[in-house]
């Protein structure tokens, strides 16, 4: 049953990606800035449209950063960080259901008895030291990971971490 | 009464304020405290002095993990968990940590969720990995992961109550069984109520940066959040997930919010992620 529903959840998310960034209905947004609506996902491509901040965004497409988005009529490439996500999303409803609380606080947390099933129940096994022990003999060295990227020609890149958005930047 | 007011002061030193026994002696009401004396309180404080090592740090993460692989076995596929551990350890070694042994692990548990432990071990369960589709992703989901390991996101908080426990005389820190039962107990503990909202912003924007150090698209993070976000609650136990993590949407943003140009430019699915599927 558990299985099935996985798959069916995952093939309808496959299909959410072939797609569009939602399978069934469109995912709205809303823009945060005024942006030019771009006809292709690159600073360098040519304007389409523009929209006002605080427009209604269909979300058409993801790519990478980007989003491709319906707003008024006109559609056109936007930067993923134009759009406010949050508040047009299931994510939220399924968190406040979960944990019993709106998310507000800044630790994410549950009351510790409430809405948990299965998922906590992970912490509740009998302890299986063997079980950890054997983790050692499926590790891989670092040279087997080296070989095994070389084989899908994986490049290595190099790249700073990135810090904290500003406060609201994002709210 | 005493005993909240010796929590924080010993909260206080943990956090780093290098807290000296001998300042500790002149603190009011140590003698009379519930750790059975200044004896206990003395051995406690005596360890925040002690560096920590990373031996400590793999056999607390393994004392956690251990009920975790007792509720939920490494699943019984052999190309499965030798995948996991060679993409696991490439992500890995773009992380800074050097003392850490990489140990990764798909778990039968149908529950959508990933876990790290101090010392290195990272589990995925199968449910979250049935959600996946490349192994852009399965780095992304791992990256976020390592990324907890390498900034000791768990291992902090864990060490900081063990201490506390240590001053209070609740562990004598020669009863090695009892040790361990207190560390898996507060492990235990963490998991289900999850770190800071700020730490999992850090694990996602490491996360991404260490999977595009290693090759893979760097906005593989949001396609799993996208998934997740639109996961109905019947199709796979969520709860633990959402309850211990901000919102899949708000991930996505302050993800975004951050990407540095050079992040934005590794968004490119990588010429491993198909093997994913070739795995069984």
């Amino acid at each position: 049953m558990q299985k099935q529903s996985l798959r069916i959840a995952s093939s309808a998310a496959l299909l959410g990606m072939v797609i569009g960034l939602a399978p069934a209905s469109a995912e709205t947004a809303k823009l945060r800035t005024p942006v030019s609506l771009l006809s292709a996902p690159t600073t360098s491509a040519s304007p389409t449209g523009a929209a006002k901040a605080g427009a209604a965004a269909q979300i058409l497409d993801r790519r990478g950063f980007w989003a491709r988005v319906s707003v008024g009529g006109a559609s056109g490439w936007v930067k993923l960080s134009a759009l406010s996500l949050a508040s047009s999303n299931s994510g939220r409803e399924i968190v406040s259901l979960a944990s019993g609380r709106s998310g507000q606080g800044n630790v994410v947390s549950t009351s510790g008895g409430r809405g948990l099933d299965n998922g906590a129940d992970l912490t509740k096994g009998t302890p299986n030291p063997a079980a950890v022990a054997a983790l050692s003999g499926l590790a891989a060295s670092q040279e087997a990971a080296e070989r095994y990227a070389r084989a899908a020609h994986l490049a290595t890149r190099s790249l700073a971490y990135t810090s904290a958005p500003k406060e609201g930047a994002s709210q | 009464m005493k005993r909240p007011t010796l929590r924080t002061l010993l909260f206080a030193a943990a956090i780093g304020l290098s807290a000296s026994a001998g300042a500790a002696q002149s603190l009011p009401g140590v003698g009379d405290s519930r750790s059975g004396g200044l004896g206990g309180l003395l051995n406690g404080l005596s360890s925040f002095t002690q560096k920590e090592s990373p031996e400590e740090e793999a056999r607390s993460g393994e004392d956690i993990a251990a009920p975790v692989l007792g509720a939920a076995p490494p699943w019984k596929n052999a190309a499965v968990q030798r995948y996991v551990n060679l993409v696991g350890r490439r992500v890995a070694d773009q992380a800074e940590r050097r003392d850490v042994a990489w140990r990764f692990a798909v778990i039968d548990s149908p529950s959508i969720n990933a876990m790290a432990f101090p010392g290195g071990i990272v589990v995925v369960t199968r449910g979250l990995y049935a959600l996946l589709d490349s192994e852009d992703e399965l780095a992304a989901v791992l990256g976020h992961e390592i990324a907890h390991v390498n900034r000791k996101h768990q291992w902090k908080v864990i060490r900081q109550q063990k201490l506390v426990a240590l001053a209070e005389g609740e562990i004598s820190g020669k009863d090695a069984s009892k040790t361990s039962k207190l560390v898996a107990d507060l492990g235990a503990k963490l998991i289900a109520r999850g770190l800071d909202k700020s730490a999992e912003f850090e694990a996602d924007r490491d996360g991404a940066v260490l999977a595009a150090r290693a090759g893979y698209d760097s906005s593989a993070l949001i396609s799993v959040m996208q998934k997740l976000s639109q996961l109905k609650a019947d199709q796979g136990d969520t709860s633990l997930l959402f309850a211990t993590h901000p919102a899949p949407a708000q991930r996505i943003e302050q993800l975004v919010a951050a990407a540095s140009p050079e992040l934005e430019a590794a968004a490119v699915p990588s010429p491993a992620a198909s093997r994913f599927k070739s795995v069984r």
